[in-house]
């Protein structure tokens, strides 16, 4: 059997587990999404078949010069996960687009990606429209052609996914050196442009091998999916849950309010999700005593885990041990872990889980303005080095030598988060150092005040911004609260009794929803951009608070 | 008030919010088409606990019991 026992730091390849599996035992459940069930047999031969149909293609290249790149215009599907293991099976480099990017962010990516090739699922092939086609690579790969085509053109090859040519099925994936590309994915920074982090396949390697360590995931487990391929997650819940030989049970984005039915009818054990999944669930009384019986472990991760959301979820599934992963896509998915325990290992600015410490052949440190380690206790720049960093960003040369720094002979990823090292040695995230502002002189957090925010309001959805901001400086701060059944004055005079005048905003804002980006996370920005509307209603409006800021902002720390 | 007539309002309210029409069938998908949001189901519990007593401690959540007027309506006529 080839590629079993010798896989050496230059033929692996993300498809093995799957190869490994579907020859070991084919009829063991892979995947399950919508009523379709396939094996690792199935899901291998449908991952060898869209293989070899990339490598036929006259775009694909000898694969030693440069990495084919595939988009997967996909996600949370069956197409989905065979597009990106039949991509790697061939030796390629994926790239996941969001189903929800608008025309011209397609378009955008597109051109700037030079793909070989692009993978739809049924959702992704209606986003083909004519000009999105015109932007496409020469090869198109999606189910049932015609059907949602806006005007087939003669410059492209499409091909019926599910209807591609068979192949051998003892197929072997790619040999694939360690310094090639996994796959590149774009993040959204709260800055404006997203950029492409390109992960190489060594990096991925090594987070598996840790993450596997780290879970004890078995063959017997059954998982849940319930991310965007786009949010690196997915990486954990799809390529951990293959190697350990395990299921994964997709549940569609349109469902997501039953995911604890899913769960339940599904007998999962394991469930991967972001905290504000628990928060949401929480809220529309999906939660309720030991209604998940059956799961024996959590991941959380993505974002800040909040003591609140541990003690509802240890309530409703009572048998779960509890990890808290931390870590930014430019290092591989995650790379600091910190699991809940009794008493819980809380930062108590926020009233969050520690993010614990890094993975082992990862280092961690914490920087000063001037680039040395911060003595324990001292915020500062959250760095991590070690076998799990990108290689950078995607045409973006001088932004990665700016976060990826070479600090005394060793290569760093400056994360933009602020942090703590505390005595025991374990770190402490405190929030995004663009979101530290200075208001008359004083710091102030936008995520600390959101803690408070939160729990004055019982609304599981705030934030705060800095507004209006002009001539750089900030004049104020709003608040932002989502679906809360308290009144704004009550919050208002809470916030007062709990937090220094200045961090205290001079507005609540109650909305019906709270917009959010492509990952589930708060988008400020787009709260920024409402408030640019109806701005200067809100100028008017006389508030006690409202003694100009004229401090610079965002301040950023150091560096 | 007619207890469907009163609902409808409630959804038609909801979709406004969502900058959808207020035409909608009885048996049309309003949550799992993407229409309606998790915050707009919240919105719906709430609304039918205060006014029907919905008790959905006893009887677990369902995304489907929220995503159409019939479907609703058997919900609180059981």
């Amino acid at each position: 059997m080839p590629n079993m026992q010798q896989e050496n730091a230059l033929d692996f390849n993300l498809a093995n587990s799957v190869h490994r599996h579907s020859l070991l035992d084919p009829a063991r459940l892979a995947i399950a999404c919508e009523g379709l069930e396939l094996s690792y047999g199935e899901l291998a031969d449908r991952a060898r078949r869209i293989a070899a149909a990339l490598a036929q293609s006259p775009d694909w290249g000898d694969g030693e010069s440069f990495r084919p790149r595939v988009g997967i215009l996909a996600s949370r599907s069956i197409d989905a996960c065979t597009g990106l293991l039949g991509t790697s099976w061939a030796g390629g480099t994926y790239i996941p687009i969001g189903l929800k990017s608008p025309e011209a962010r397609l378009i955008a990516i597109l051109n700037q990606c030079r793909l070989s090739a692009l993978i739809c699922d049924g959702q992704g092939a209606k986003l083909l429209t004519e000009r999105v086609l015109a932007a496409c690579p020469p090869l198109v790969l999606r189910p049932e052609p015609g059907r949602h085509l806006a005007r087939p053109s003669r410059r492209l090859d499409t091909h019926d996914l599910h209807d591609l040519p068979a192949v051998a099925s003892t197929t072997p994936p790619a040999r694939i050196k360690s310094t090639d590309l996994a796959y590149i994915i774009f993040t959204s920074g709260t800055t404006g442009l997203p950029k492409g982090v390109m992960v190489p396949t060594g990096a991925v390697r090594h987070y598996l091998e840790v993450v596997t360590n780290l879970l004890g995931l078995t063959a017997n487990d059954r998982v849940l999916e319930v991310c965007e391929l786009s949010f690196d997650f997915s990486v954990l819940d799809m390529f951990a849950t293959w190697q350990a030989g395990a299921s994964l049970h997709v549940l569609p984005a349109n469902r997501i309010m039953n995911a604890v039915k899913f769960a339940r009818e599904n007998r999962l054990t394991v469930w991967n999700s972001v905290p504000s999944l628990v928060g949401m669930l929480n809220q529309i009384k999906a939660l309720s005593p030991a209604v998940l019986p059956d799961l024996r472990l959590t991941v959380f991760g993505g974002e800040p885990l909040p003591a609140s959301i541990v003690e509802s979820w240890q309530q409703a599934a009572p048998n779960s041990a509890v990890q808290n992963l931390y870590g930014p896509t430019e290092v591989t998915v995650s790379c600091m872990s910190q699991p809940v325990t009794t008493p819980l290992l809380v930062t108590p600015q926020r009233n969050v889980v520690a993010i614990g410490s890094p993975f082992p052949g990862l280092e961690a440190a914490i920087l000063t303005a001037d680039r040395r380690c911060a003595p324990t206790d001292e915020p500062g720049e959250l760095a991590l080095a070690g076998a799990q960093l990108a290689q950078g960003y995607l045409d973006a040369d001088e932004l990665t030598e700016a976060k990826f720094p070479t600090i005394s002979g060793k290569r760093w990823y400056l994360t933009g988060d602020l942090a703590y090292r505390d005595a025991s040695g374990a770190f402490h995230h405190l929030g995004r150092i663009d979101n530290q502002i200075k208001v008359l002189g004083n710091r102030v957090e936008l995520e600390e005040i959101d803690t408070h925010l939160r729990e004055l309001s019982r609304a599981e959805l705030v934030a705060t911004v800095a507004w209006p901001v002009s001539d750089g400086g900030a004049r104020g701060l709003i608040g932002f609260v989502a679906g809360s059944p308290m009144k704004t004055e009550h919050i208002l005079s809470g916030l007062k009794l709990r937090l220094p005048a200045y961090s205290v905003p001079s507005k609540i804002i109650p909305i019906e929803r709270m917009p959010l980006n492509h990952n589930g996370k708060v988008d400020r920005v787009a709260l920024i951009r409402t408030l640019e509307v109806v701005g200067d209603s809100l100028r008017q409006w006389p508030e006690k608070n409202s003694t100009p800021l004229n401090q610079p902002v965002p301040q950023r720390q150091g560096l | 008030m007619d207890n469907r007539i009163k609902i409808k309002i409630f959804l038609q309210e909801l979709l406004a919010d969502y900058d959808a029409g207020p035409d909608f069938g009885d048996d049309d998908s309003l949550v799992t088409s993407g229409l309606l949001d998790s915050q707009a189901v919240l919105r719906m519990v709430v609304f039918l606990e205060e006014e029907y007593g919905l008790d959905l401690a006893e009887r677990g959540f369902d995304q489907n019991d929220f995503d159409s007027l019939t479907n609703i309506m058997r919900l609180i006529s059981p």
